[in-house]
């Protein structure tokens, strides 16, 4: 028995052993908490920089499809058997989407998510002393109230997409239902008021634009939401928009002026054009650096040929084009005043261009259109469908036109064209930022988005002032952009008092502004969104302004209401 | 009118079932055996010899033992005596001997045994002791040669209430589920204790190595394992060797597979013929492309146990080698397990160490999507090209952008993955008096995964990239320890009073990590993924590297049970666990979890006593409450997490953003089931018919949950957190029996009826649970959603209310009137609930025959009345403007339909099937006249899922019944999409 009690001792130590690891924190390895994060001033960036990512991301894709393919710019027919994805593109095109449209949906998340996460960065930025890292009280001021901006400008597009959005001033705060379109503009305009002042101002004229809101960046977010005040809530107030434009043209924001060039903004050193108030910084390297998400859906999959070699992140799609200016006989439209993307620049704008790379950094043209070879290295992107082993050729129509002659379409003008029709050929693709060729391929993703750039002042102005009954004021603003895109500086087209109208208007930000997703916002303040008529599209319902709350959205909080048009238990604001 | 008529059909068909299981179990005791002698030999009814059974004659004390062989004489008999063989756990034979002097007898085991040994946690039972719900397997129940992914093909239908789902791949998963959903989150699924080690892996073990399994289905008997048991608990038990010469036994299986249902799509003919798209002019048929024909596996299993009463050893080897009816599906395992007994001092200590290790090679090389992507790609399309590098069409006709091969998929990559186990455990037991016993158990378990994956440089993504290849690694290993010490005390105070109590501690640890590496663009192709180091993209900045480590996680426990008996016949079981884990804020760490039960072996009161055809009755009830933690760690402090995005600072150095890594919930607490269980076990007609009843009532409360966050305030889109309540209501029934005892033939049956029924009784402030959105294309969004009060299983979408001329969708609408199913209209308040996902009864029915040398069984298992949204039918059996290949039905049963698909009841479907899991047939043959060597041979042919009938219109009636949202066959999903086989095993086992 006595070895029995050996036993015992040694079961006796092993439970010891074990009671003494009986401590139930949990221990973390991969992650930290926000206690123990901060301990030098680039933990700060990187906590303030959150949103921003969110951000960056938020400019692209479902956003931007929102914002452009369901407007008279930009579209994206089916193409043989690519592009038809359950009709989803074409209830964009006819605005027939349902709260159940993920692009919906992920805009809607996108919106809240980027209020939470900048509200939830702000908050732990707020709680630290800058000081005990070795920063300033004003650099904590300054990254606060960036946070603020980048706020207001999330709630800005909320109010934009959807209407009235819950408010939340913190990530304590109980749910809330939807606030008013009024008071959510309030909202924005507050957290606008209070940032401006406090935000750092850009130091010298060209200097390297970050990605980090300043104070120039934040009056202009002002500026846009005055502009859209009487889309938005009814109320005008294009003339406190332009008294912003104004002060910032002249200068009272911190130094900025036009670029010399139509391209400067766009460029692979865009985030030095003087142009540039605000910018989604990208560069090369892996995905998590750059801002490349148009690749994969405005290109054709072999179009990495025609570009001189290079090959972005996986094949792109031969997706969104230019809504087509003419019809399959080659006429161009004349029943719609909107539309007609590419015919709406003149002949001789430098942009109007195939788009070709030549070499340390420069190039021409912004478009892909006409036949795909490259004229340096006579190498060709060619089909794979339809018009497999053909060299490509772009058009600006979108018709059948392998099945033609046939006793179907005997004659060109018996083809259709439609959202449903398209082929590996159809529409013009822009090329808004500038592919690099093989050898310069370490360039490919160096251009940054310009968020805002000072064009956008001058032509938010120009609006204002010829609202204001002032078109000659208006005319000039817009031909100082315009003549840089004229050889020599000279305009053969010029806006004047005469022939400047709304569809001028509309036409000018088409041309200057294509593809950079704010087409929508433009035609709804025009009222010509759900009222007028393009290519594939007939005058849908006022309605369809403002897009439905997802679904999952409504579930995750009871409290918020549909938009009238999608259902009947809707707000009634 | 027509549902009726199913509704019908199938009632009748129940019934005709229930009748003609009846008159099958009413034929039991007709057949009875004869013969007479003085000498002989004793073996069970599959020749096997069987030493130590009494002899003796009737009436007389006088009699023999049988020896090592079976063998006995017995001196001094008269042909008017009758001999009487009996042994533990099997029926007690008599035979008149006659005029006989060899008399051999068969005596046979019976189905139905009191003494059989239940595995309860922590301790054992004799069955008649069992107070709760407890269904035990032995391992020769079970068929050999199914094959499949595991040994839950084996065990499907073997336990009523427990729903298995699984595919006919190599590399199938496993999904469990016991008495319905009990809980809504992942992880409801049974705990599996492995020899007594909590959270095992069924993955890792060798259907030969098992001795029995043990499913404590009510929480009863879950309770002493408190926290994780909340889904029920699977108990496996090993084998262990017995005392006596060294065994050594060898079995081989050949297998062979066959697809058994294949859809119908166009050929490449009809496609052109319809116009539907482009002609490439080429005849493809993708589907069958991507399948093997006739895919040939073995499998060798080589066990040797033996040892003297103080030193056992039962050590197994195996290999397989399985190949999947899927190109790029295969598998190679590797296995061995050694279980050591070792009894020192007279019986008083008992060590015991067990250890297995496993190792899984996959080739996993085809996707969740390769099959959705063969149905939908264009016929005319060919394979092969001759003028790509690869021979296969990658870039080239009909393909490029969004669409690929999925055969070239699949031939351009190399897939290398290990799954490996090891699985260790050592036990002491120490008797210290004749009651007080002590026990200490450590485990350990490290499972590893190790993937090496190489891309091809013709693959499309390489092609598409301008890379040449991609070579990615990938590895991932989680640990668990534990140690359990308990204090057994077991005492018969006097006739009337037995007490078995067990108290003791349990620590429970977990780690996890993982790392990942993909690099690209590399020098050589052929050295695949071993040179990492070599692809530019590395250099380039664009290469990438992952790793993670797991918050710790850690259980933490007391536990204590008490059973008592009154006059063995008042059964009274009382357990109790308070355990504590890690993964709660330190407010909510700890529960209560404890349990009661009785029962009353009504047999033995007097009033019983007379009632002859019975020979067990035993009314059983019991309640009790079992917990639930099964989501990973790190939900309840707020964390900082990278995101996968860079941002300069303004020095424009480039950082990693961080931001709350979730949404934490510092309130998290405890998911509670508490269950109630009452029923009945029963034998009668000398043990030939038994069974047994049970009727639960569950109550899930505080479901953790992750559900859709409120976004702001959260900042993420979902949350877990305790959101409500369920309730889960259903019975159970077994009735088996020994039809046909004979010494040249028997048949015995057994057939297992039950019934589940979930409801959600409160789900939170939100009010609603929407199941997650359809796959693209399209985006049709979302066919179920619960809500207070709400069936599990209903589904959630548009009535159908026919087409317009044009072949358009109507609906009714939430008025009931007739309206267009355009987007206007195809909003969430005209959508209504629909349709049952749940059967109204689910039967299995098994067969054991023996004629002579000859066995054969036969599973049957049949859901009845049921409905399942086919997404197949809904993706693949409409015409669209997608031009992508379609069913036939396109232009057949919907040929009426020319509208995009929508969420309708025209793709619900009733699914009610009989499948035949099994058929096997063997043949045993004693080898010891013939040689020393060999003692016994057997020789089985089994064939699985033979055929299903059912009526159903979409491909797999069997779909995924598991879960909060169950019913639907789903298009990107290997489980629904993977093709149906039967599978064929020729085995042999051979016992030296």
């Amino acid at each position: 028995m006595k070895r029995g009690y050996n036993y015992i001792k040694l079961i006796v130590l092993v439970g010891l052993l074990s009671f003494n690891a009986c401590d139930l924190d949990e221990v973390h390895y991969s992650s930290v908490t926000p206690g123990t994060f901060f301990t030098s001033p680039e933990n700060t960036y990187a906590v303030l920089a959150r949103p921003f990512t969110h951000w960056r991301w938020f400019i692209g894709n479902d956003r931007w499809y929102l914002q452009e393919l369901t407007t008279d710019a930009m579209t994206c027919p089916q193409r043989g058997d690519d592009w038809y994805n359950g009709g989803e593109y074409v209830r964009l095109q006819e605005h027939t989407w349902n709260p159940d449209d993920r692009f919906v949906e992920n805009t809607y998340n996108g919106v809240t998510g980027g209020i939470a996460r900048t509200l939830s960065a702000k908050e732990d930025l707020e709680a630290l002393h800058y000081t005990t890292i070795g920063m300033t009280d004003q650099d904590k001021a300054d990254q606060v109230q960036q946070l603020e901006t980048l706020l207001a400008w999330f709630y800005m597009r909320g109010l934009d997409f959807f209407g009235g959005m819950p408010i939340y001033d913190s990530t304590q705060d109980e749910l809330q239902p939807r606030a008013t379109r009024q008071a959510t503009f309030d909202h924005i305009e507050t957290l606008l008021l209070k940032a401006i002042p406090n935000l750092k101002v850009k130091a010298q004229l060209g200097a390297f634009e970050d990605g980090y809101i300043r104070r120039a960046a934040a009056a202009a977010i002002l500026a846009e939401l005055y502009f859209n005040s009487e889309a938005y809530t009814g109320i005008a107030r294009y003339n406190d928009a332009a008294e912003i434009c104004r002060d910032i043209i002249k200068g009272e924001y911190g130094p900025y002026e036009l670029d010399a060039t139509w391209w400067g903004p766009h460029s692979f050193d865009n985030d030095r054009s003087p142009e540039v108030l605000w910018t989604v910084p990208s560069t090369y390297g892996s995905t998590e650096t750059s801002w490349h998400w148009y690749w994969r859906y405005f290109y054709h999959n072999d179009a990495g040929k025609y570009f001189g070699g290079i090959a972005g992140y996986g094949a792109p799609y031969n997706g969104f084009m230019l809504t087509p200016s003419r019809k399959p006989t080659g006429e161009i439209y004349t029943e719609y005043k909107l539309g007609n993307s590419y015919e709406k620049f003149h002949d001789l704008d430098l942009r109007k261009k195939p788009y070709v790379y030549r070499g340390n950094k420069t190039y021409e043209g912004m478009f892909l259109v006409g036949e795909q070879t490259n004229p340096i290295t006579g190498e060709s992107s060619r089909g794979t469908k339809l018009y497999n082993g053909e060299i490509l050729n772009l058009v600006d129509m979108v018709a059948p036109f392998k099945q033609y002659p046939s006793t179907l379409y005997p004659t060109l003008a018996d083809l259709p064209s439609g959202m449903l029709v398209g082929e590996e050929n159809s529409g013009i693709r822009l090329v808004k930022t500038p592919q690099p060729n093989l050898a310069d391929q370490a360039l490919m993703y160096e251009p940054d988005f310009p968020m805002i750039r000072l064009t956008e002042i001058y032509y938010m102005l120009a609006e204002c002032e010829m609202r204001a009954g002032n078109k000659g004021v208006a005319a000039d603003l817009i031909n100082q952009v315009r003549k840089r895109n004229f050889a020599n500086g000279s305009d053969p087209a010029p806006v004047t008092a005469n022939n400047l109208d709304k569809y001028r208007m509309l036409d000018e930000w088409l041309i200057e502004f294509l593809g950079e997703g704010r087409r929508r916002t433009d035609m709804i303040r025009w009222e010509v969104f759900t009222n007028d008529k393009w290519w594939a599209h007939e005058p849908s319902d006022v309605t369809k302004n403002r897009f439905p709350i997802p679904y999952t959205a409504i579930s995750a909080n009871p409290l918020i209401k549909q938009n009238p048009g999608y259902g009947s238990d809707v707000m009634d604001d | 009118m027509r549902q009726q008529n199913i509704k019908k059909t199938v009632s009748r068909g129940i019934y005709t079932l229930l009748a003609l299981v009846i008159v099958i179990f009413c034929a039991t005791g007709m057949v009875q055996a004869q013969g007479v002698s003085v000498s002989g030999a004793v073996s069970d009814e599959f020749g096997e010899s069987l030493p130590g059974v009494n002899i003796s004659i009737k009436g007389t004390d006088k009699g023999t033992v049988s020896d090592i062989d079976g063998k006995y004489t017995l001196n001094g008999v008269s042909p008017n005596d009758v001999l009487v063989f009996s042994f533990i756990g099997f029926q007690t034979w008599e035979e008149n001997v006659g005029n006989r002097t060899v008399l051999d007898v068969v005596l046979f085991e019976f189905s139905y045994s009191l003494d059989e040994t239940v595995v309860i946690g922590y301790g054992s039972l004799e069955k008649r002791m069992v107070t709760s719900s407890i269904t035990s397997v032995k391992a020769d129940d079970l068929v050999s040669g199914l094959g499949g992914a595991t040994l839950a093909t084996a065990l499907q239908g073997k336990i009523p209430g427990l729903m298995i789902s699984n595919t006919s791949s190599p590399n199938s998963s496993d999904g469990f589920q016991l008495r319905g959903v009990a809980s809504v989150k992942a992880g409801q699924g049974p705990l599996i204790v492995i020899d007594g080690i909590p959270g095992g892996d069924i993955r890792a073990l060798n259907q030969e190595d098992i001795e029995s399994i043990d499913v404590l289905k009510d929480a009863s008997a879950g309770a002493i394992y408190g926290t994780r048991a909340a889904g029920g608990v699977i108990l496996i038990t090993t084998k262990q060797a017995k005392a006596g010469d060294v065994e050594v036994k060898y079995s081989a299986e050949l297998s062979m597979e066959q697809i058994r249902k294949r859809p119908e799509l166009l050929s490449s003919s009809e496609y052109v013929m319809y116009g539907l798209g482009t002609d490439y002019g080429y005849d493809t048929d993708w589907y069958k492309a991507l399948t093997n024909d006739n895919p040939f596996s073995h499998r060798h299993v080589l066990s040797i146990s033996g040892g003297s009463k103080n030193a056992l050893v039962y050590a197994s080897l195996s290999a397989q080698d399985q190949k999947g009816i899927v190109i790029g599906d295969s598998r190679k395992d590797y296995s061995g397990r050694m279980n050591a007994k070792f009894t020192l001092h007279d019986g008083k200590v008992e060590i015991q160490a067990r250890a297995e290790y496993r190792q899984a090679q996959r080739d996993q090389r085809n996707g969740s999507d390769s099959f959705s992507k063969a149905m939908l790609m264009n016929p005319t399309i060919p394979i092969y090209y001759d003028g790509n590098e690869s021979g296969y069409n990658v870039n080239e006709i009909g393909i490029g952008g969004s669409t690929s091969n999925p055969v070239a998929d699949i031939k351009l990559k190399s897939y290398d993955g290990k799954d490996s186990w090891l699985l260790t455990d050592a036990s002491l037991k120490i008797r210290l008096t004749d009651d007080w016993t002590v026990n200490g158990t450590i485990g350990y378990q490290d499972s590893k995964w190790q993937l090496n994956r190489y891309t091809s440089a013709y693959h499309k993504s390489s092609v598409d990239n301008s890379r040449r290849g991609e070579g990615h690694h990938a590895f991932d290993k989680s640990t668990r320890f534990s140690a359990d010490a308990y204090l057994n005390f077991r005492k018969q105070l006097n006739d009337d009073h037995y007490i078995d109590a067990v108290a003791g501690y349990s620590f429970w640890e977990g780690n996890r990590e993982k790392f990942n590496m993909t690099n690209y663009n590399f020098t050589v192709e052929g050295v695949g993924p071993w040179n990492m180091g070599d692809g530019t993209w590395l250099t380039d900045g664009r290469a990438l590297m992952e790793s993670e480590k797991y918050p710790r996680e850690r259980l933490l426990s007391m536990f204590g049970r008490v059973n008592y008996t009154l006059k063995d016949r008042y059964l009274l079981s009382a357990s109790f666990r308070r355990e504590g884990s890690s993964k709660f804020g330190p407010n909510n760490r700890w529960g209560n979890f404890w349990a009661i039960s009785g029962a009353w072996r009504m047999l033995e009161e007097d009033f019983m006593k007379d009632i002859d055809i019975l020979n067990d009755l035993k009314l059983r009830i019991g309640y009790g409450v079992t917990g639930n933690n099964s989501f990973d760690p790190g939900y309840y402090t707020r964390m900082y997490a990278a995101d996968s995005q860079m941002y300069p600072t303004p020095t424009g150095q480039w950082v990693f953003a961080y931001g709350p890594a979730r949404n934490a919930n510092p309130d998290l607490k405890w998911e509670e089931k508490g269950e109630f269980n009452i029923g009945f076990d029963y034998a009668l007609l000398d043990n030939r018919i038994y069974g047994k009843f049970d009727l639960y009532r569950r109550k899930v409360n505080d479901l953790l949950y992750t559900t859709n966050a409120p976004v702001p305030p959260m900042t993420h889109a979902t949350i877990l957190k305790n959101i409500g309540s369920l309730k889960n209501n259903g019975w159970e029934f077994e009735i088996g029996g020994d039809v046909v005892r004979h010494k040249d033939w028997s048949y015995n049956t057994i057939a297992r009826f039950s019934q589940n029924k979930s409801k959600i009784v409160d789900i939170g402030e939100s009010g609603e649970i929407e199941m997650g959105a359809f796959p693209a294309p399209g985006n049709p969004g979302r066919a179920a959603r619960l809500t207070n009060g709400s069936t599990i299983g209903q589904f959630h979408v548009f009535k159908y209310a026919g087409l317009d001329e044009d072949g358009k969708w109507l609906i009714y609408d939430k008025n009931g009137e007739i309206v267009p199913g355009n987007s206007a209209n195809l909003v969430d308040e005209n959508k209504r609930f629909m349709g049952n996902a749940m059967p109204k009864l689910v039967v299995s029915w098994d067969h054991n025959i023996r004629y002579k040398k000859f066995d054969a069984s036969i599973s049957l298992r049949s859901y009845l009345d049921y409905d399942v949204y086919s997404q197949v039918d809904m993706y693949y059996g409409l015409r669209t403007q997608s031009q992508y290949n379609v069913l036939k039905q396109a232009f057949d049963r919907y040929a009426d339909i020319d509208d995009e698909k929508i969420l309708t009841n025209v793709f619900i479907h009733d699914a009610t099937f009989l499948k035949l899991d099994a058929l096997s047939v063997g043949y045993t043959l004693d080898l010891k006249k013939y040689t020393d060597y060999v003692s016994k041979a057997r020789v089985y042919l089994t064939a699985r899922d033979l055929f299903v009938l059912t009526k159903y219109k979409g491909l797999n009636p069997e779909v995924d019944l598991t879960g909060l949202f169950p019913g639907f066959e789903q298009v990107n999903d290997k489980s629904s999409m993977y093709p149906q086989t039967r599978r064929f095993t020729l085995g042999v086992q051979l016992t030296f």
